[in-house]
């Protein structure tokens, strides 16, 4: 050990290395969330129009997994959804276009902000990429939203 | 004391830094990773929306669009209005779209189909198809 340097000093030098680690990652995260309030607010003010679009599916399976069922608090928390799945919004087309096992159930206007929450509500696993099976009423449904 | 003092600020200054420049590489690191792998949206589309007469038509089958319909589908609102905007060259238009955008119109309207339906919006007749670059 070197002249001078005691063990307490190693201990107070290294916590207080730590600390700033710590502090440094409190920082990056708390960057980053303001980084995504002004992306989306600046988006917001942009004039793009994302949209929530509800397809329907018929061959699903439960066993598959991934199937979540629809709640009325899903229906008040998303009121976008609510009006697509059972409201003014709903405008089903034909089972003849595209894949014969789903269909295009509707879609509406939504804000940047209700865009990302539905995406990160009912969008793709994060790991798997897989979209989650919305069950209501004897139906499923995915939720696609976009991002102009 | 002082200069132990010193050397404690500017070590723990450096380990601020540190962390910061580390967490936040790793974090856009990792985001561009996964937005390349994913691709996010695909390949970049386009809807092409041509102006057809009826004697085009033959025994293709026919949508009739509606005002609701293209409040819920902007990109085809777009594609028709810019293609019907100008009657004296060939009525065509070329709009981009998002590959959620082209799913959703394959659904509800089959225009990335073999035999993709002809659309009719106020009494105009249009067929469409989808580029992929």
């Amino acid at each position: 050990m070197e002249e001078g340097k005691k063990p307490g000093n190693r201990f107070r030098t290294a916590g207080f290395v730590v600390a700033c680690g710590l502090i440094g990652i409190v920082a990056v995260v708390l960057g980053f969330m303001l980084a995504d309030a002004l992306l989306i607010y600046a988006m917001e003010g942009s004039g793009g129009q994302p949209m929530l679009y509800v397809m329907e599916r018929t061959d699903v399976q439960p066993e598959w997994g991934m199937v979540v069922p629809l709640t009325e608090k899903d229906f008040a928390d998303h009121p976008a959804l609510d009006a697509v799945i059972r409201g003014e919004e709903r405008n089903p087309s034909g089972w003849e276009w595209g894949m014969s096992d789903r269909r295009f159930i509707g879609g509406t206007n939504v804000s940047y902000a209700e865009s990302r929450a539905l995406q990160d509500t009912y969008g793709p696993d994060r790991e798997t990429w897989v979209y989650p099976h919305l069950e209501y009423g004897g139906a499923y449904y995915l939720v696609v939203t976009t991002w102009p | 004391m002082e200069p132990d003092r010193k050397r404690l600020i500017a070590v723990g200054i450096f380990a601020f830094v540190g962390v910061v420049l580390l967490v936040a590489t790793v974090v856009l690191t990792c985001t561009a990773l996964v937005t390349l792998i994913t691709g996010v949206d695909g390949l970049p589309q386009e809807l092409d929306v041509r102006v057809v007469g009826e004697e085009d038509l033959q025994n293709a089958s026919v949508i009739h669009l509606t005002d609701r319909d293209l409040k819920q589908h902007p990109v085809l609102a777009s594609a028709i209005r810019e293609a019907g905007s100008n009657p004296n060259v060939v009525k065509s238009a070329l709009v981009p779209m998002t590959g959620v955008e082209c799913l959703v119109l394959t659904e509800s309207c089959g225009v990335y189909t073999a035999n993709a339906p002809i659309l009719e919006y106020d009494g105009v007749y249009y067929a469409t198809r989808v580029l992929i670059h």
